[in-house]
């Protein structure tokens, strides 16, 4: 069972905390991505685990052993903790061709010359590169350079298999060509994947859990759609999905133990709330979430804006709507576009949409909204 | 405690920590201790000043050499005079050698001069040869008989005596370091010019500018931190040069801040020397450290952009070949003449007579007679030019090996830690023996090693002493190569490695070295030849046992054995030259491409 | 007949006797079969060839100047470093505060040339007395340009007079000290009062300061190797009026670089100086027993072939005759002034301080 568990993991550097009070747990067999914007800690944790970088205090086991606790003096070496790490830059050996780089590993954890060329074989179907072997990393294109990255990381039969934005050096359609490679991957050779990135889209698309960091601190760790769909705070809604969640500004009033009512200058909306999740009082200014999705594009006069820009791209369209003095981001599908400064009207009739606290960006409640 | 233990336990798991601290250690031991010796030595009685400071003894405490630098009748001759020269000789240098430089940049890099792949070539001739060989030239070719001994070719083939200011002191020593750093100044501001987005100036030629206005309002502006920077390793350099105005400004008794520290601390009177040789340390540290804060500044303000478009080149006209021809003809004058001089010197019996008949190969094959050769065999049957060729040999192969070795491990240790404060404290340190004069550097050493320290013997008279303060004097070059190798590694390459449990040696010698091959031969390579070519740091501390080539030349050239003096030049450029073209074509490092100097 | 060649092979026996040295001290040396010397004089080079032909010793002979031979072994045997074995030195006005006095330098007589070598020669035992004299063109000009060393301060001779830098080579300070000497001052302004036909008034000390001063703001031409100043004086061809007070045994170049040197004895009131070359074993002598064999071989007339072949150099050794054509040491050290090591020693400073304040 490799099952990876950080308990009360903290990493500073000087004064500055790169991770704080870490609490993770790993399933055997997740693909779990770590989700964050760039200097959140998301890489430092995972080298962290692959014992690159060394805790300034906590604990963390993979498959039931302590590889690192700051109580017991436990800091085992990478090449104990039984991981495979698989760099952003591929950190291929330069001078070293294919077969080398995938050999030198393992020759130096004592296979025998055999079970290495079996290996080194089996890998490089594995990831279709047997006709490389000979070929120096520079000879190799961007998307084959990766794939020997990852058939060395996976060649000593590491029951993690962690890695660093592995795709964010290769242009988009290989990395999506990439994605499908890796979830299959995932389920082939049935290990664990951490996975570091700072692409939603990515981390949505991968993952069987994402863990989402902020300076140092995890917000959020759930399944992708749980993510998307129940944001715990602000920032969660705001770094997942694009486009973006409209915020809008408002001040909660006429609270009823099952709705209240949110306004601005502009705007009033009755919510009516599907479930709670903290405390408010009358007056509190908060933040409505809204996702473009959750707005639908009408031809009635209700809500009348005007279109401000227009971005079709064919399977969907994203349109930024002036309501009022406010920009909203809206998505419609289909093949639609929308000429600039016409006129049309916006309906809100799903029931997604979140209150946030203003002073903590914790969320509050979510629901349908009724608009006045 | 436990906790306190445990952190250092950790600490020191990581090699790049041990090497960190190890490498602080010794070399605060070898550049900061020493500093305080020699700070000592200033207010210290020598046992040959014993017996000037009336009623001391030696060991004794003393403000003498200071009062005596500064205050007293002997003040003039001794400090104020040789300072005013050191001051005066820099800054004319600086200007010659950006002049002649910088007009060579501009040509070679905005004009459509012709021949401009040979003249660049031969323009950097004169930095990669030593300067003092310039200087040796310059006396071959006009030195008179006034003062010189037999007049040189100029006068034997014109019959015009040349004077003496012409032929020794402030004019020569000007001229001889201003070609040797004019090719600096060459490498520094061409590399701006050639880089230099060329739209820059092509936005101001559309805006219909003049030629001279563009150079005046454009390209100098951008030049001028280059220019600054070459000024200050310029002057910094000339302020520590020692065997050019020793051989052009002695027989004039032109005296420099060198010379009198040379003079000095050979017997006379160490104190003095001491300090002179700080306050040079003291000037020296602060003119790079300056250079420092404007070669950062000037990274902060890219107008380097790499691409450089075709920008149009100034038409010479009718002047083009002209001036090209001109240009090559000196070029050549300066680089292949003084080859020539010291060949033909070096067969030359009777000095001054330049008929066939006066030559001989009595100084290169000869057995020695007292009447010719005051009993010194000819240089290849004699012992001691071997001895000296071996020692010059062995010395600069320890120097490169301990000096490219330390660079790679400071470059490991420096590139791992980056940002940490030990790591930057390690970055300076390293790079500290760059600032401080050669022969002030041979001081401290002297001061420090001459007598037991601690479990240290006194290191005088050994090898030993030679390869310390080589090695560190160019630990620079390697560690500035080591620093840059590792960091243009990057982190991840190593640590593919360390995934794979493979040990700290085995990822050295396996991954990084060999990756990194042609950056850390040329941490080997430029202290070897740098080493090969050099006189003043190693002249203090040479005994006649531990001699090498340049500090056999130099006595050669004291006692005025012109024949063996050239002979030997001609053996050390053979040398230098050789070793510089082998490491350019396998590596594409060359002196010229350090960091200055 | 028979009884003739056994006398002459029994008197050849005694005086190879008397002048070689004993044959344990010869084995002790072939044993350490090395021996290292620092000399003042580049022509132990010769005599190092000819002794290790004889012996099979070899030997490492290193030509240094003046100050370095100081420098270096004060520094070497001061800091219980091994370098030299013996040396052969000069300067006494340096070397006996410096060298001896500390016990670096220790004096060696053979036993054999004890009763040779003259007692005052014995300690530290000399090898040889050096002379310097005036020197002059002898192409340009068949009679001295000048007779008197006062001329040397006359405005024509502005920057034509050469002189060693004493700094470099301290027995040229020593003979500045000496002029201050009250006897030897007088002379001087005896002999101001012959060239001018007035008498001397003095801006300094004494006549001997006066001197100095004199040539010094005179353009005195400061060199660092007699060899050099041979060259500058003695080139032909040149119509060269200059005069310099230069190892006289540098003479030996007439012949072998055509130079045109000759002394001019008749200088008022000097023709020049002498100082002593000493012998002496260093303090750590890693091989004493060559040392001292190689000691004794100089004091011979084959290991002072080198030096003996030329004018200009006297060995200690009464027995070893000067270069034929050269005047013997007698005659020289009338017309010189030698080195009194007591004045030498309370006023050498002084002399260095004075020159300070106007040379470099």
């Amino acid at each position: 069972m490799p099952e990876i568990i950080l308990k009360d993991v903290t990493k500073k550097f000087g004064e500055v905390f790169a991770v704080k009070n870490l609490n993770l747990t790993i399933e055997d067999r997740d693909f779990v991505t770590l989700l964050g914007p760039s200097g959140c800690g998301k890489t430092t944790t995972l080298r962290m685990i692959s014992g690159l970088e060394t805790p300034t205090e906590g604990e963390i086991s993979i498959d039931g052993k302590i590889v690192f606790s700051s109580e017991q003096q436990i800091n085992l070496p990478p090449d104990k903790r039984n991981i495979g790490l698989l760099f952003q830059n591929y950190a291929l050996w330069p001078h070293m061709t294919v077969y080398q780089n995938i050999a030198f590993g393992l020759e130096n954890l004592k296979w025998k010359k055999e079970e290495i060329q079996n290996r080194v074989q089996q890998m490089g179907e594995l990831v279709k590169i047997s006709e490389l072997m000979e070929r120096y990393p520079a000879e190799l294109s961007g998307g084959q350079q990766q794939r020997v990255a990852i058939a060395r990381t996976l060649a000593p039969n590491p029951k993690v298999l962690l890695m660093d934005e592995p795709l964010s050096n290769l242009d988009a359609k290989l990395r999506m060509e990439m994605r499908v490679e890796l979830k299959r991957l995932h389920v082939e050779i049935k290990s664990t994947f951490v996975y570091v990135t700072h692409d939603q889209l990515e981390a949505m698309t991968l993952a069987t859990k994402i863990c989402l960091i902020n300076e140092g601190v995890l917000n959020q760790y759930d399944t992708p759609l749980l993510i998307y769909d129940d944001p715990v705070n602000r920032f969660v809604g705001d770094f997942i999905g694009n486009p973006s969640m409209n915020f809008l500004e408002m001040k909660i009033e006429k609270i009823n133990e099952d709705s209240c009512s949110l306004k601005n200058d502009e705007m009033n909306f009755k919510m009516n709330f599907r479930a709670k999740s903290g405390e408010y009082t009358n007056g509190q200014e908060v933040y409505l979430g809204i996702r473009p999705e959750d707005i639908q594009l009408t031809e009635s006069d209700k809500n009348t804006s005007t279109i401000y820009s227009a971005l079709p791209s064919g399977m969907e369209t994203i349109v930024k709507v002036k309501l009022k003095d406010v920009i909203l981001s809206v998505v419609a599908f289909g093949r639609v576009d929308f000429p600039v400064d016409t006129k049309i009207g916006l309906a809100f009739n799903t029931s997604n949409y979140h209150v946030f606290n203003k002073e903590t960006s914790q969320k509050i409640a979510t629901g349908d909204l009724e608009m006045f | 405690m436990t906790k306190i233990f445990n952190k250092t336990r950790i600490f020191f798991q990581k090699p790049e920590n041990v090497i960190l601290i190890v490498l602080l250690i010794i070399l605060i031991y070898l550049t900061i201790i020493p500093l305080f010796s020699i700070a000592g030595d200033t207010f210290t009685v020598h046992s040959s000043e014993a017996r000037r400071i009336r009623g001391s003894e030696v060991g004794d405490l003393t403000l003498y050499h200071w009062n005596y630098v500064f205050l007293s009748r002997a003040s003039e001759n001794l400090f104020y005079k040789p300072l005013f020269n050191t001051i005066l000789v820099s800054l004319s240098t600086c200007a010659f050698a950006l002049i002649v430089g910088g007009l060579f940049a501009w040509l070679i890099t905005r004009t459509n001069l012709r021949f401009k792949k040979v003249i660049s070539t031969l323009m950097l001739f004169p930095y990669i040869m030593p300067s003092w060989t310039l200087a040796m030239a310059w006396l071959n070719f006009f030195k008179n008989s006034n003062i010189g001994g037999a007049p040189g070719l100029f006068t034997a083939i014109t019959g015009i005596p040349t004077p003496n200011w012409f032929a020794f002191g402030f004019f020569p020593i000007v001229i001889v370091l201003g070609l040797h750093y004019a090719p600096f100044a060459y490498i520094l501001i061409g590399g701006i010019l050639r880089n230099m987005d060329a739209n820059l100036e092509e936005a101001a030629v559309i805006l219909k500018t003049s030629r001279f206005k563009i150079i005046r309002k454009i390209t100098i502006p951008i030049v001028m931190p280059a220019v600054l920077s070459t000024f200050l390793l310029v002057f910094s350099s000339s302020m520590s040069a020692f065997a050019v105005p020793a051989f052009l400004g002695a027989p004039v008794r032109f005296q420099v801040l060198t010379t009198q520290m040379f003079r000095t601390l050979n017997g006379v009177n160490p104190g003095v020397g001491y300090i002179i040789a700080s306050l040079m340390i003291i000037i020296g540290t602060l003119i790079l450290t300056i250079n420092q804060i404007i070669i950062g500044k000037r990274k902060g303000f890219t107008t380097v952009t790499g691409k450089s478009s075709n920008i149009s080149l100034v038409n010479l006209g009718k002047v083009r070949t002209v001036v090209s021809s001109v240009l090559l003809f000196i070029l050549i004058a300066i680089s292949v003449l003084p080859l020539l001089t010291f060949t033909l010197q070096s067969f030359l019996v009777e000095p001054g007579n330049y008929s066939l008949d006066n030559y001989s190969t009595i100084f290169w094959t000869g057995e020695g007679s007292p009447d010719i050769a005051s009993g010194e065999p000819g240089i290849l049957k004699n012992k001691y030019v071997y001895k000296g060729l071996t020692n010059s040999f062995m010395l600069s192969l320890a120097v490169a090996f301990i000096a490219g070795t330390v660079g790679i491990l400071v470059g490991y240790a420096v590139a791992k830690n980056r940002g940490k404060r030990s790591s930057n404290f390690l970055d300076r340190l390293a790079f500290f023996p760059y600032l401080i004069p050669s022969m002030a550097f041979g001081a401290i050493y002297l001061s420090m090693f001459s007598v037991q320290r601690g479990i240290i013997p006194s290191l005088y008279g050994t090898f030993a002493i030679l390869i310390l303060v080589g090695s560190v004097k160019y630990l620079p070059f390697a560690s500035r190569a080591g620093i840059n190798a590792i960091l243009q590694l990057g982190k991840e390459i190593e640590e593919a490695a360390v995934i794979f449990g493979v040990g700290w040696w085995k990822r050295m010698v396996r991954i990084i070295i060999p990756i990194q091959k042609p950056t850390f031969i040329s941490g080997y390579l430029l202290p070897f030849i740098s080493s090969m070519r050099e006189l003043s740091l190693y002249i203090l501390l040479v005994t006649p046992s531990t001699s090498i080539l340049t500090t056999m030349l130099f006595q050669y050239n004291e006692k005025g054995w012109d024949q063996y003096a050239n002979a030997i030049v001609l053996l050390i450029i053979l040398i230098v030259l050789t070793f510089n073209f082998i490491i350019n074509k396998v590596t594409g490092a060359s002196i010229d491409k350090g960091i200055g100097g | 007949m028979k009884r003739n060649i056994l006398f002459v092979m029994i008197f050849v026996l005694i005086a190879l006797m008397a002048f070689s040295a004993s044959q344990e001290l010869i084995e002790a040396a072939k044993k350490e079969g090395k021996v290292v010397v620092y000399s003042i004089t580049s022509r132990i080079k010769n005599a190092a060839e000819a002794f290790e032909a004889k012996y099979g010793i070899s030997v490492e002979a290193f030509n240094l100047k003046g100050y370095e031979l100081i420098e270096k072994v004060s520094k070497e045997v001061g800091g219980g470093i091994v370098g030299a074995d013996f040396v052969i030195a000069q300067d006494g006005g340096r070397i006996f505060g410096e060298l001896v006095e500390p016990g670096y330098l220790e004096n060696y007589v053979p036993e054999d040339f004890k009763d040779v070598i003259p007692a005052d020669y014995q300690n530290p035992l000399r090898l040889s007395m050096i002379t310097k004299v005036f020197i002059y063109n002898s192409e340009t000009y068949t009679y001295p340009p000048v007779v008197n060393v006062w001329a040397l301060t006359d405005p024509e001779f502005r920057g034509q007079f050469f002189f060693k830098d004493p700094f470099q080579e301290g027995v040229n300070m020593n003979f500045l000290t000496m002029i201050t000497k009250p006897e030897l001052s007088e002379e001087l302004a005896a002999a101001y009062k012959r060239y001018y036909g007035k008498p001397i008034e003095l801006t300094e000390e004494n006549a001997g300061y006066e001197w100095i001063k004199g040539v010094l703001e005179n353009g005195l031409v400061l060199m660092k190797s007699d060899t050099t100043m041979a060259g500058s004086i003695g080139i032909k061809g040149q119509g060269i009026d200059k005069v310099g007070l230069c190892t006289y045994s540098k003479v030996r170049y007439r012949e072998t670089k055509n130079l045109a040197l000759l002394p001019i004895m008749g200088m008022d009131p000097f023709a020049g100086f002498y100082y002593p070359s000493y012998l002496m074993l260093t303090e750590n002598a890693d091989n004493p027993n060559a040392a001292k064999l190689f000691i004794e071989y100089l004091l011979t007339e084959p290991g002072f072939e080198p030096w003996s072949g030329s004018e200009g150099t006297y060995s200690s050794n009464p027995n070893i005759l000067p270069h034929p054509g050269d005047n013997s040491f007698e005659i020289w050290s009338k017309l010189l002034i030698g080195e009194d090591p007591e004045y030498l020693f309370s006023h050498r400073i002084d002399v260095e301080e004075f020159w300070n304040a106007f040379a470099y």
